[in-house]
């Protein structure tokens, strides 16, 4: 068994520790590492379902709006982080949790760049669109549908009017933080033929991009290289 | 509410077979979170770190195992002991 103890206080002591070999260095070899600072890059990787007010049964994956929200002020205080990779696949989730995330993005002063991966479904969509730049993965798809009731409703007209304006909110952050128009998002959202018993369109890759709603088809060392160029 | 491709049902059924304790715990500085094993001994299930760095550390790799030693009472935290497999 290995001897090697780990406890919470640990990053503390490493960080003294780091603290005293520089100072060594300068006293013994009188040599400094410059540490790049700025370039220091952070990711955050969106998987499953985005949870936000209710905990999801345990079968679901998720990402969770109490992890993210602390990360992301974290990113933006801390002086020794230049810029965001938001890597997402996500299969959508609560429309609260995604658009609080999506505009805590999208209102960050640091570069931030986002790369869509396998699939950026549902509310994965404004998720996507509130970096400065946005990258697809060629294979990668995005679903836009509209917003479904579930459980029991009133059966008013206020109800509809209500999922109308919910569905609003996530139209109106797609056509502010993209190229896509609301009228032409709308249309993508209530297109028939394209599912299979639903409304609403796949995109593929290059398709995203051609809507306007994804800046450019790429990987990860596109959306490296343009982080760092935003960085700089 | 839910804005999904995955159906209501899908979402919403609770399936318990595939629950086991789970926690989040701080190791190394980094928030992990834990699954706890048979036998006493939990493993790595995930990182939550938005740090890429956190995520080449052996240690908090998924799938490593770790024990706790019994903390002495008057220290709060867990010490955390990782374990060989070979």
């Amino acid at each position: 068994m290995d001897s090697k103890v780990y406890f919470a206080s640990q990053a503390e002591k490493q960080d003294k520790e780091t603290q005293k070999d520089k100072m060594d260095n300068i006293k013994e070899m009188g040599t400094i590492a410059v540490q790049e600072k700025g370039r220091n890059i952070h990711c955050l990787t969106v998987i499953g379902q985005i949870e936000g007010h209710m905990v999801l049964p345990p079968q679901n994956k998720t990402t969770k709006y109490e992890h993210v929200i602390p990360q992301l002020v974290a990113i933006e205080e801390d002086k020794n982080i230049g810029g965001l990779l938001l890597v997402l696949n996500t299969v959508g989730g609560d429309v609260e949790a995604g658009l609080a995330i999506a505009e805590m993005i999208a209102s960050m002063s640091k570069p931030t760049v986002s790369l869509v991966l396998g699939g950026g479904h549902s509310i994965g969509v404004p998720m996507a669109v509130s970096t400065n730049y946005s990258f697809i993965a060629p294979s990668a798809t995005m679903t836009i549908h509209p917003l479904r009731l579930s459980g029991m409703i009133i059966g008013v007209p206020q109800t509809y009017e209500y999922f109308d304006r919910m569905q609003e909110r996530v139209v109106e952050f797609v056509s502010k933080n993209s190229g896509i128009k609301k009228e032409a998002f709308r249309k993508l959202m209530l297109k028939t033929g394209e599912l299979a018993n639903d409304v609403g369109t796949v995109l593929f890759g290059q398709e995203a991009v051609d809507y306007g709603i994804i800046n450019e088809v790429g990987g990860l060392a596109y959306a490296l290289k343009k982080l760092g160029e935003n960085i700089d | 509410m839910i804005y999904s491709i995955v159906p209501f049902d899908q979402i919403l059924f609770d399936q318990q077979s595939s629950s086991g304790t789970r926690m989040e715990v701080t190791l190394d500085g980094e928030q992990v979170v834990l699954l706890q094993n048979d036998n006493n001994t939990y493993s790595v299930e995930r990182l939550i770190s938005t740090n890429p760095r956190a995520y080449l550390k052996p240690e908090l790799m998924p799938g490593t195992l770790l024990m706790t030693i019994t903390a002495k009472e008057e220290t709060p935290r867990a010490i955390w002991k990782i374990m060989k497999t070979d």
